[in-house]
C-alpha cells in the first residue's frame, strides 16, 4: 500500500494495520491519527501488540498489511524519509561498552548527518534537555535505569525530530523521575511534536495525554480523550447533588424531568442519571437555580483511565 | 557528598563535554571539525578501541613478539648477520607475527562487533538513525583496516631493519605488506557478513567455525606465497607476473565489494532493493574469470583447454554458490523495490533479470553461464586465434556445466515453491534442497551401475549423467567418447527445467515500475539537488 501524501495531514497515521506471528495476530486491523503537538497514550496489557505496532512505525518491522505513516511519509515504503522525522525510545535497549554519555550522543548526532555548530548545539542542548549534563562523563553502561531513560529519551530527540515514540519510557523508573519524564514531554508536545507514548502506569498517561488509545489481543478497543471514551461507554453520568433544603421537593421536581433518571434521595442529597453531555449537565444545575432550589454541590462522578480500562479490556491474552 | 567533591565531578562532566563537543584546544576544535567528514562508526569505535583492554593487551603482545623476534634472531646469525643477506629470515617472523593480529584477531573483532551489535539490540538503535547499511557495514570495515594499520606501524621499523639486512627487494616488500593488509580486510569483510547472518549465539558458534574454513586455507596459502616472495627474487619486469598480481587484486577487491553489498542486505531495511546491486557485481565477476582466462591462455601460451576448463569450473562454481541463494530469494518485491524497475522497453528487455526475487534470478543465472557457452561457440565458428583453445572438450564442457546449473538450481526453485514460502526468504533452505540434490543425484546413479553390475563394480554409465563430478571428471579427461552418451540426457532435462522455470517466473518478468509519490520525488529531489544530481530517480536504461 502506497501513502496518500496530502498538504495537511496528521503527524501520525496507523492505516489497517495488521501483523501476523504464525497462526497469532499481534496487530490487527488497527488505524488511528495523531496531530503535531498532540500526546497519545497507548494503554493495553502486555501481549498486546503496542510495541509490535510501535517498531512498525519505528522502520524496524514489517506489516502484513495495512500501512503506518509519519508525517505523510510510509514507514514501510520510505523508511529513509520516516526516520529523519521520528524518534523511537524502545522498551528495553543495548549500550556500547566503553563509552559515556556525551560520546553516545556525540555519535547519533553524527548519525543522524549532524555536522559542525548544528552537531555540538545538538548534543549540548539534549544534555542540558535531559539533565544528562551532571553525568555527562559516565560510563553508559554504569547507568542507572532512569539515567538510561534519560539518554534514550536523549538519542531520541537529538536530531529534533517531528514525531516521538515512546514505549514504556517510565517503566523502572523513581516517583521523581516520573515527574521530571512528563515534565519533559508535556514540553515536548508543547514545542509541537507529536508524541504516542505507551505505559502501564493509567494515571500518569491521563495527566500526560490528550487522546488514549487501548489494545488488545491486537485489536484497538476505543481511542479519544478519555471523556469522549467514558461517553462513549456510557451515555448516562451518575450525578450527585446537595440542596441546603427542600431535598423530597428537588427528587419530586427532577422525575418529572424527561433527561434524568433513578433518582434517589437521602435526606437533602441526591443521586440520580442522566445523558453525559456536559451542556445538557450544565442547563440542569441552571434549572434547579432558577426553579428556587439551593444547591451547593452538584457534581459528575469521573471515570478514571483505569476504570475505563478495567471496563473495556477483558484481560484476554493470546 | 560535599560541595567541593560535588563540583570537581562537575568540572570533570563539563570538561568531557568540552572534549567531545567543541574540543579543549584549538587544534582538538580542528580536528573534531574534520572529523565531522568521518564515518561515525569509524569515530565511535575508535573511542571505544582507546578505552579497550583488549586492544591494548593485543597491540602490547605484538610490541613485546616483535622485540624478543628481533633479539633472537640476530643474536641467532651473529656473526653471519654481517657478512649474508639476513632480511629474509628476520622477515619472516615478523610477517607471522604481523599475520595472527592482522588476519586473526582484526576480523573477530569486526565480528564480535557486529554480532553484538544484533545480539545486544544497538543494531535497532542504530538503524534508527539515517546511516544507511552501507555505511554501517563501511565503518566497521574501516575500523578493521584502521587497526590493521596500528598493528602494521608496531612491525614497519622492523621490517625497515630487515630491508637494510639485504636479501628482500623493495617490490617484494611492498607486495608482502599490502598483500597482508588486503588479506586483512577480506577476512574483515568475510567476518562482517556472517557476523549479520548470526543472529543467535548457537549461529555465531556455527558462523565462526565456517569463518576459520574460510580463512585458513587462504592464510596457508598466502604465507607460503609470501615466503616464496621473500626468499625468491619475484619477476618484477614480466608482465604476466604483474598480470596475475592484478588478476588477485581485483578479484579480492570485487570479494570485498560484494561481501559489503551482501552484509549490507543482511541488515538493510527489508523492503529495498538489496538484489540488483548484487547481480550487477556477480556479473562483474563473471566477466573477471573470463578476462583472467584470455589473459593467463595469452601469457601462458597454452592451447591445450585446460585453463579454460580450470577458469570454467571455477566459473561454474561462482554461479552455483550465488545462484543457490538467489534462488532463496523473497518472491515478494516490495513497491519500494518496484519504484526502482525500469520503464522503457529497452531497460525491462535487458534488466528484468536483475529485479529482485528468485525467479528472475534463477533465469540471470542460467542466462549468465549460457553466455559464455554461445560465445565460445560464436569463437569457434569464426575461428578466431583464441578459438584454438576451444577444442570441443572445452564447448561440452562449458554446456554441461550450464546445464547442471539449470538442472539442480531449477529444481530447487520448483521444490522451494512446493514447499511455500509465504514470500519469506529461505537461502538456507535453498542451500539444503542443493545439497541434498547433488547428493541424490550422485549416490542414486552410482548405486544403479553397482546393482547392475551384480554388485561387483561401478562404471560409469548414461545415466550418470545427475553425477556432477564424475561427467566433469569423464570430460576433463577427454573421454567425449564416455560422456557423450550421457550429456544429451542432461540437456534436455536441463531444457526442460529451464523451462518450466521460466513458466514460474512469469508473473516475476510481468513486474512493472511503481511510480514514486510526488512528495517522496520532491524530498529526495532536494537532497540529489544538492549534490548536483538529477532530482528524478530515472533508471539508467530510462534515459
Amino acid at each position: 500500500m502506497v501513502g496518500v501524501h496530502t498538504a495537511s495531514q496528521p503527524m501520525i497515521e496507523m492505516r489497517r494495520l495488521y501483523r501476523y506471528f504464525g497462526l497469532t495476530k499481534a496487530v490487527n486491523d488497527i488505524s488511528f491519527d495523531v496531530e503535531a503537538g498532540q500526546v497519545f497514550g497507548y494503554i493495553g496489557p502486555n501481549g498486546a501488540g503496542k510495541t509490535t505496532s510501535m517498531r512498525i512505525l519505528a522502520t524496524l518491522e514489517l506489516p502484513s498489511y495495512g500501512d503506518a505513516l509519519i508525517d505523510g511519509f510510509s514507514s514501510i515504503n520510505d523508511p529513509d524519509l520516516v526516520r529523519r522525522r521520528m524518534g523511537f525510545m524502545p522498551d528495553g535497549f543495548g549500550v556500547y561498552p566503553n563509552v559515556n554519555c556525551v560520546e553516545y550522543l556525540d555519535f547519533f548526532a553524527r548519525s543522524y548527518g549532524l555536522i559542525g555548530k548544528d552537531r555540538s548545539n545538538a548534543v549540548s542542548k539534549t544534555l542540558s534537555f535531559t539533565g544528562l549534563d551532571k553525568i555527562a562523563s559516565k560510563p553508559v553502561k554504569g547507568l542507572s535505569k532512569g539515567m538510561r531513560q534519560r539518554l534514550c529519551l536523549g538519542r531520541a530527540m537529538i536530531h529534533d525530530p517531528k514525531v516521538l515514540i515512546l514505549d514504556e519510557p517510565a517503566n523502572g523508573l523513581d516517583p521523581r523521575a516520573r515527574i521530571e519524564l512528563r515534565r519533559m514531554i508535556r514540553q515536548l508536545a508543547a514545542d509541537g511534536k507529536a508524541i504516542l507514548i505507551s505505559s502501564h502506569i493509567l494515571t500518569e498517561l491521563a495527566e500526560m495525554c490528550d487522546q488514549v488509545g487501548i489494545i488488545e489481543r491486537g485489536r484497538l478497543l476505543a481511542t479519544g480523550s478519555v471523556d469522549e471514551i467514558q461517553r462513549k461507554l456510557q451515555p448516562h453520568s451518575l450525578v450527585r447533588t446537595v440542596v441546603i433544603d427542600r431535598g423530597e421537593d428537588l427528587a419530586g421536581w427532577l422525575k418529572e424531568r424527561t433527561e434524568v433518571s433513578q433518582v434517589q434521595v437521602q435526606g437533602n442529597e441526591l443521586t440520580f442519571e442522566m445523558s453525559a453531555d456536559p451542556k445538557m449537565q450544565s442547563d440542569l444545575l441552571a434549572a434547579i437555580v432558577f426553579a428556587d432550589f439551593r444547591p451547593i454541590e452538584f457534581s459528575v462522578k469521573q471515570q478514571s483511565l483505569e476504570d475505563l480500562f478495567m471496563q473495556i479490556t477483558t484481560g484476554a491474552v493470546q | 557528598m560535599s560541595d567541593t567533591l560535588y563540583d570537581a565531578q562537575q568540572a570533570v562532566h563539563q570538561d568531557a563535554i568540552l572534549q567531545v563537543v567543541d574540543g579543549r584546544t584549538p587544534l582538538d576544535a580542528k580536528l573534531l571539525r574534520w572529523s565531522d567528514w568521518l564515518n561515525p562508526i569509524l569515530v565511535k569505535e575508535t573511542r571505544q578501541a582507546l578505552k579497550s583492554r583488549q586492544f591494548m593487551i593485543t597491540f602490547s603482545l605484538t610490541l613485546i613478539a616483535v622485540l624478543f623476534w628481533t633479539i633472537v634472531s640476530i643474536t641467532l646469525t651473529i656473526p653471519g648477520i654481517y657478512f649474508l643477506p639476513g632480511g629474509p629470515a628476520l622477515l619472516a617472523g615478523y610477517f607471522v607475527i604481523l599475520l595472527i593480529p592482522v588476519c586473526v584477531v582484526v576480523p573477530m573483532t569486526a565480528f564480535r562487533s557486529m554480532a553484538s551489535e544484533l545480539e545486544d539490540g544497538t543494531h535497532d538503535i542504530l538503524s534508527l538513525a539515517t546511516l544507511t547499511s552501507r555505511q554501517v557495514v563501511l565503518g566497521k570495515l574501516a575500523v578493521a583496516l584502521l587497526q590493521s594499520l596500528i598493528y602494521l606501524s608496531a612491525i614497519v621499523p622492523c621490517i625497515a631493519l630487515t630491508y637494510m639486512l639485504r636479501g628482500v627487494g623493495f617490490g617484494a616488500l611492498m607486495i608482502i605488506i599490502l598483500g597482508t593488509i588486503g588479506l586483512s580486510v577480506l577476512f574483515s569483510t568475510a567476518a562482517l557478513l556472517f557476523a549479520t547472518v548470526a543472529k543467535t549465539r548457537d549461529t555465531q558458534v556455527l558462523m565462526t567455525v565456517l569463518n576459520f574454513l574460510v580463512a585458513a586455507p587462504l592464510s596457508w596459502v598466502w604465507l607460503f606465497g609470501a615466503f616464496a616472495l621473500m626468499y625468491e627474487s619475484p619477476p618484477l619486469e614480466e608482465a604476466g607476473f604483474w598480470f596475475g598480481v592484478a588478476c588477485v587484486f581485483v578479484f579480492g577487491l570485487s570479494y570485498v565489494w560484494l561481501g559489503i553489498l551482501a552484509a549490507s542486505a543482511q541488515i538493510g531495511f527489508a523492503s529495498d532493493n538489496h538484489s540488483t546491486r548484487i547481480r550487477w557485481m556477480l556479473l562483474f565477476q563473471h566477466f573477471l574469470f573470463l578476462w583472467c582466462a584470455v589473459g593467463i591462455s595469452i601469457f601462458i601460451e597454452n592451447d591445450s583447454g585446460e585453463i579454460w576448463m580450470f577458469f570454467l569450473s571455477l566459473l561454474g562454481l561462482h554461479w552455483a554458490v550465488a545462484g543457490t541463494f538467489i534462488i532463496g530469494e523473497r518472491s515478494v518485491v516490495s513497491p519500494r523495490a518496484q519504484r526502482s524497475l525500469p520503464r522503457s522497453t529497452w531497460g525491462r528487455l535487458l534488466t528484468t533479470w536483475t529485479n529482485p526475487g528468485a525467479g528472475p534470478g534463477y533465469i540471470f543465472v542460467v542466462t549468465s553461464t549460457l553466455s559464455v557457452v554461445f560465445a565460445l561457440a560464436i569463437f569457434q565458428a569464426i575461428d578466431w586465434k583464441l578459438a584454438a583453445a576451444f577444442r570441443q572438450p572445452v564447448l561440452l564442457y562449458a554446456a554441461t556445466i550450464a546445464s547442471y546449473l539449470a538442472l539442480y538450481l531449477g529444481l530447487t526453485r520448483i521444490i522451494l515453491l512446493l514447499i511455500g514460502t509465504r514470500g519469506r526468504s529461505k537461502m538456507l533452505l535453498s542451500l539444503l534442497v542443493v545439497v541434498i540434490l547433488l547428493f541424490f543425484g550422485g549416490l542414486a546413479p552410482m548405486l544403479l551401475s553397482y546393482w547392475a553390475s551384480g554388485f561387483y563394480t561401478v562404471n560409469y554409465e548414461p545415466y550418470m549423467f545427475t553425477h556432477v563430478p564424475w561427467t566433469l571428471m569423464e570430460l576433463l579427461d577427454r573421454k567425449v567418447g564416455t560422456a557423450e552418451a550421457a550429456v544429451p540426457w542432461l540437456f534436455i532435462s536441463a531444457a526442460l527445467v529451464f523451462l518450466g522455470n521460466l513458466l514460474f517466473a512469469f508473473r516475476d518478468v510481468m513486474l512493472v515500475r511503481v511510480e514514486t509519490p510526488q512528495r517522496v520525488s520532491q524530498e529526495q529531489g532536494v537532497d540529489r539537488v544538492t549534490k548536483g544530481e538529477d532530482p528524478q530517480l530515472p533508471h539508467p536504461l530510462d534515459a
